[in-house]
């Protein structure tokens, strides 16, 4: 009963969040431009346009196209496909499975690395191990990642030959983009978990564990890692939302057929309603795996689901 | 209890004196680089517009064929790289400069607003600024440029669109625990106005951490406006941007590496830089040194 109460407001909040994010994304790019003449381009006639307007409902006045926006979308509808002239809903399912398969890799890779990288520098506070790790993490965040993902095909695509330079199927398709996309969620993984960690080892229960004289490894695992851990499963959950549909440049350099290329080539086209749908089911993707995050928290930690309630 | 105390006063003294030394360390090359790229038209470059097609692709001077004309060597119209990030530097640093301050300046200034007046401003704030960070900020702007029209105008309220949030997330949850301290209590009760209260004396208090965040904010800047030029968003040609050089070199990267290479390399040092500066700042202005996400 009290999960249900903890969960009730999350999830009237989430909703809330959702809906003000969809009207955001209606408003930002409606008002900002009209799409008819862009798609059609700068030499389009003025009846040209006109048609345009109508046949995609530009004509009327933005409440009432806002208002049949909402209704598309309570009724999940999420319009066609300009270029294709398919629903959208299909394009997007079409191009989920790579996605995921792609932000599942690259979560794998970050959190192998990052979590160990991250417990180590908190370990070793001030020493040469934490210095190493933190500026790891640091370039790690630095580095624009279509261009990392380039360096990798250039070395070891073209240069060596060991691995292939884009598409999919194999797993060897699968290396280098994911390896790419992993390490800025690598880099954020393990600096939550060093700043998070060292933050616990310095709480007096940790110092009472070590004066009880239980080893040094039994203090840090069971007792230091396990209160870390919260704050850094939810960047897990944040970097994975955004990874699933904030790929685009990395699927775009290696032509990994996912939802970011279907943005690109959507861009490519002007197919405005295609980018539109991409940014709905992107918000749509981040905020439910935010609550799932929140949710697991209450599974994690009762002291919240009692805070809650 | 004092013991514990002056213990770890004494363990941060050595954070610190290192987080001032790697202040100058990171300070230095960035205000040289900030220097060199200003002076541009100064130096002694090649024009970076100029093509010229016998000259293509010629390889850096430390690689066979290399010439002292070209010390980072040509791309592929035979333009000077050298001259050419020197020249990209200063719009990528405009634009990124430009997008920070309209973004903190917003973004500051809701935070402080939902922070110190509570209530329902603070609901509609925060709850923007959730669904703003939910929405895939790439994506966001895609969508907004597809529909606009690409231009500089529109790239740089792009980039501060996505930033906003981000500020007033965090000054508003420091002025919240500001609005509580005995001197913004001790002002309201003499009856100073709210405006009055924000601008002159929350904002002097959060102006470090907005200083941390801005700076940290130039090298997100950076990475944001490369990726959308590489898309073919950003910056268009003649105009030369670091995104938007790697954009063009792409299709050459089996035949000449260098082209890519290098506007890379600038924009990874660039950003390495900042990020460490900021690193710096924080451990200065923030002695609890909280992670801002």
């Amino acid at each position: 009963m009290s999960f249900v109460r903890f969960m009730a407001p999350k999830l009237l909040g989430a909703v809330i969040t959702l809906l003000i994010a969809l009207s955001l994304a209606f408003f930002l790019a409606r008002t900002a431009g009209d799409p008819a003449r862009n798609i059609l381009g700068e030499f389009a006639t003025e009846e040209q346009v006109l048609a345009k307007q109508i046949e995609l409902g530009l004509d009327k006045p933005l409440p009432v196209q806002f208002v049949n926006y909402l209704g598309q979308l309570a009724s999940f509808d999420l319009g066609k496909s300009l270029r294709y002239s398919r629903p959208n809903w299909e394009l997007i399912l079409g191009r989920f499975p790579a996605s995921i398969q792609l932000t599942l890799a690259a979560m794998l890779i970050a959190t192998v690395i990052g979590l160990p990288l991250g417990v180590v520098a908190a370990l070793k506070e001030g020493r040469i191990w934490d210095r190493i790790s933190v500026f790891i993490a640091l370039l790690g965040q630095s580095i624009p990642l279509f261009w990392l993902g380039l360096m990798f095909i250039l070395l070891f695509a073209v240069a060596w030959g060991w691995l292939p330079a884009g598409q999919s199927g194999t797993w060897q398709h699968l290396v280098l983009p994911a390896v790419t996309l992993s390490v800025l969620p690598m880099a954020r993984i393990a600096r939550l978990a060093r700043s998070s960690l060292s933050e616990v080892l310095e709480e007096t229960y940790i110092t009472s564990a070590r004066a009880r004289g239980l080893r040094e490894r039994t203090v840090v695992i069971t007792h230091a890692i396990r209160n870390a851990a919260l704050p850094v499963v939810t960047i897990m959950g944040l970097q994975a939302g955004t990874l699933l549909s904030g790929a685009v440049t990395v699927e775009f350099v290696f032509a990994w057929p996912g939802l970011g290329t279907l943005a690109t080539q959507a861009v490519q086209f002007r197919d405005f309603s295609l980018v539109q749908a991409i940014v709905i089911v992107g918000a749509v993707t981040f905020v439910i795996i935010n609550l799932a995050v929140d949710l697991l928290y209450g599974i994690i930690d009762p002291r919240i689901r009692e805070q809650g309630s | 209890m004092m013991l514990g105390g002056s213990l770890t006063t004494d363990r941060k003294r050595g954070p610190r004196r290192s987080a001032n030394r790697s202040l100058w360390l990171m300070g230095v090359p960035l205000l040289v680089l900030g220097l060199m790229v200003l002076a541009a038209p100064l130096l002694p470059l090649a024009d970076p517009g100029i093509q010229d097609l016998r000259a293509r692709l010629i390889p850096p001077i430390f690689l066979e064929g290399g010439t002292w004309d070209h010390p980072l060597g040509t791309d592929q119209l035979g333009r000077d790289l050298l001259a050419r990030i020197i020249y990209g530097g200063r719009l990528t640093f405009v634009i990124a400069m430009a997008a920070v301050l309209v973004g903190s300046v917003f973004g500051t200034l809701l935070g402080m607003i939902a922070g110190y007046r509570r209530g329902w401003a603070d609901t509609v704030i925060s709850r923007v600024v959730d669904a703003q960070l939910a929405l895939p900020f790439i994506l966001l702007a895609i969508a907004i440029i597809v529909s606009r029209g690409r231009s500089l105008v529109v790239l740089v309220v792009v980039l501060a669109i996505i930033s906003w949030a981000q500020y007033a997330r965090v000054i508003r949850a420091e002025t919240l625990s500001l609005r509580e301290r005995p001197f913004i209590l001790g002002l309201r009760a003499a009856g100073a106005s709210p405006m009055r209260i924000i601008l002159r004396h929350v904002f002097p208090n959060v102006g470090g951490t907005v200083l941390v965040l801005a700076t940290l904010e130039v090298g997100t800047m950076i990475l944001a406006e490369s990726a959308l030029s590489f898309l073919g968003l950003g910056v268009v040609s003649p105009d030369i941007s670091w995104g938007g050089m790697l954009a063009g070199g792409r299709e050459f990267i089996q035949d000449a590496w260098w082209v890519v290479a290098f506007p890379g390399i600038a924009i990874t040092f660039v950003v390495l830089s900042i990020n460490l500066l900021g690193d710096a700042l924080r451990a200065r202005y923030d002695p609890r040194k909280r992670t801002y996400l």
